[in-house]
């Protein structure tokens, strides 16, 4: 009955989503609901880590159909621990869009599409089949879609169409690669895949779904020739969806190409590696370098998410154990502090009214609680230690040089010189520097208070509990990569040849 | 489009569209079919409707509350997996009656899950649909 605890943490948005969207009912009542959700979700995915911890994996076929046949839905370390991060990060930016969201936009109903987009980033994180993976995304990226162009303006359609036709891409060679699989192996789930996909004849075949996922994962990713969708779609929308769209959607391509290259084509990784290499490295130096050269803050964190995303693609494809503990760590602590980034110069730049770094600056002064808050998440994004960023940066960089990937070692750390960089620059422009005009100073609405606050604060815990954290993340990374766990839970005791 | 073969025909249309998406969607557990087929069919008459005499007669003339559909329709659904994983154990599992009701057949709750799928098509086509008539004027 453990299981239940997964029904649990998918059921709280999507309830919730279902309400809010009943015609006639009131904004108030939306926000309500979806809050409600959104707590409910966070107690179910708190109980799954710690029940998760205990067993290893927890997993339920739906409609009670044996693993093969039926959709199983699966819930290891790692998903689990996704999941909760989903439900921390939407608590301050459901917060967030209380105060935020333009009128109009309540009034299209918001709120309930932000629960279901919470819904399809969690299905995706928990399911373990490849098809029912990719229905989630869909809804996932509808959601999104929804998100990005409410309030209709000029500048939103244009970056929505952008966004729906780059991920339509996506979408479309995720579902060849399905086929591509489907056709040699005869399956589409994960767990079942990762025993056949080794012994599967003609190996070309494999290889090339193998390469169809990574450029469907790629692009959901944003990694380098396809990332420029992302900077010219996340700043248009309101700062509550720019916050979870950016935090999260372009981590689930990640998290799909940890779960896909170490469960199913971890044979893969040898050949793949160095050209992935290649690509990580110009991610991570052009989202760098691109982030420099913005003055729109949002698009300047747009920026930096790419530059990050290249981090976490080298991680993956290192692939060793130790490895995969990494970029799960990382994982948590990018998808934690750029949530945490969009939110404190969302408030400001909603605030007072400007989000390009030129015309700002002076905030220190007006509002200094947001300069502190500002603060603790840039150096955490730096990674100046105790903060979470330099744990990340340190557990990467060591499974690296272990491994002697020595070139892309040295990349990644100069890529961190860029990141203190664009962190300066807009800590001088935006905080620091005297405004060209002096703008009144307004008192800040309590809302845009506990939305950072709380942002800021899970930025801080994840530091100060690093140790326990970290050792469950290195835990995940060694089920990830011994597999048996996973492979046993779903389908049952089945001779492993592996 | 104001020609008077549609404006009559579409009149007489309307109950077998509807009965022939009904027809579809009790059908499709074994057959081609099911809430998904049944829904579009269902939301045509009520668009072509609307294209011949305009949204606001439609509306008037079906005064159902569009929006409430997918509502419904999800509820209607996501109560199917529930009933499963209540009486069942297992989310999605199926429970069927041990009687049969003419026509439609055993009931049971794959068909209570594809009639929330048929509720949500109709509701969000139509209500599109009409949007974009609209748009257009």
């Amino acid at each position: 009955m453990k299981e239940n605890l997964i029904i649990g943490a998918l059921l709280s948005p999507f309830v919730a989503g279902i309400i809010g969207l009943l015609p006639n009912i009131s904004v108030q009542w939306q926000k309500r609901v979806s809050l409600l959700g959104t707590i409910s979700m966070m107690i179910f995915s708190s109980l799954l880590v710690i029940e998760v911890d205990k067993v290893g994996v927890l997993s339920f076929q739906a409609g009670g159909w044996e693993a093969p046949y039926g959709i199983s839905i699966v819930a290891d370390r790692l998903s689990a621990l996704m999941v909760l991060v989903t439900s921390i990060i939407a608590f301050p930016a459901l917060i967030l869009g209380f105060e935020s969201v333009h009128k109009d936009r309540k009034v299209a109903k918001f709120f309930p599409i932000f629960m279901f987009l919470i819904l399809g980033i969690s299905g995706s994180f928990l399911t373990g089949d490849v098809f029912n993976l990719f229905v989630w995304f869909e809804i996932m990226l509808i959601s999104s879609f929804v998100l990005l162009v409410m309030g209709n303006s000029k500048k939103q359609v244009k970056g929505t169409i952008k966004y729906l036709a780059i991920n339509v891409l996506s979408s479309t060679l995720f579902l060849v690669g399905i086929g591509v699989l489907y056709g040699i192996a005869g399956s589409v789930n994960m767990a079942h895949l990762a025993l056949v996909l080794p012994e599967i004849e003609p190996k070309g075949l494999v290889a090339l779904s193998a390469v169809f996922f990574f450029v469907a994962f790629g692009i959901k990713a944003a990694i380098f020739p396809v990332y420029f969708w992302l900077p010219s779609s996340y700043h248009t929308p309101s700062t509550a969806a720019t916050t979870i769209i950016g935090a999260l959607l372009t981590k689930v391509g990640i998290y799909t190409m940890l779960r896909f290259f170490s469960l199913m084509y971890y044979d893969q990784i040898s050949w793949m590696q160095q050209i992935v290499f290649v690509i990580a490295a110009f991610t991570m130096i052009s989202g760098g370098l691109g982030a420099l050269a913005q003055t729109n803050v949002k698009k300047l964190f747009s920026f930096s998410i790419i530059s990050q995303i290249g981090y976490m693609v080298m991680g993956v494809f290192i692939g060793t154990a130790a490895a995969f503990g990494a970029v799960i760590y990382f994982l948590v602590h990018n998808i934690l502090v750029k949530g945490a980034l969009f939110i404190i110069t969302g408030i400001v730049g909603e605030h007072t009214r400007n989000f390009d770094l030129k015309k700002g600056g002076g905030i220190a002064k007006t509002y200094p609680l947001l300069a502190v808050f500002y603060l603790i998440v840039g150096l955490s994004l730096v990674g100046i230690p105790p903060l979470s960023g330099f744990w990340g940066k340190f557990g990467l960089l060591s499974a690296g040089i272990i491994t002697e990937q020595y070139w892309i070692i040295s990349i990644a750390l100069a890529v961190s010189v860029l990141t203190i960089l664009y962190f300066l620059k807009v800590w001088n422009e935006y905080f620091w520097k005297a405004p060209k005009v002096t703008k009144t100073k307004r008192p800040l609405p309590y809302k845009f208070v506990i939305s950072g606050s709380a942002i800021v604060l899970s930025v801080i815990l994840i530091a100060v509990f690093a140790d326990p954290i970290i050792n469950y993340c290195v835990q995940a990374g060694e089920d990830l990569f011994n597999k048996n766990l996973y492979i046993k839970s779903v389908l049952g005791d089945v001779e492993i040849s592996i | 489009m104001k020609t008077l073969i549609v404006n009559t025909a579409i009149k007489f249309l309307i109950p077998l569209f509807v009965l022939y998406s009904l027809y579809l969607l009790f059908r499709g557990h074994n057959e081609p079919g099911g809430g998904f087929i049944g829904g579009l069919i269902g939301a045509l008459p009520f668009v072509m409707y609307a294209m011949v005499y305009g949204v606001d007669e439609a509306r008037k003339t079906f005064p159902f509350n569009w929006p409430l559909f997918k509502s419904l329709g999800l509820s209607l659904a996501i109560s199917a997996a529930l009933l499963g994983l209540i009486f069942k154990g297992d989310l999605f599992a199926a429970l069927w009656a041990d009687f049969y009701l003419p026509i439609i057949g055993k009931p049971g709750t794959p068909i209570l899950f594809d009639i929330g799928v048929y509720f949500v098509v109709v509701g969000v086509i139509v209500e599109l649909s009409y949007n974009m008539i609209n748009y257009e004027d």
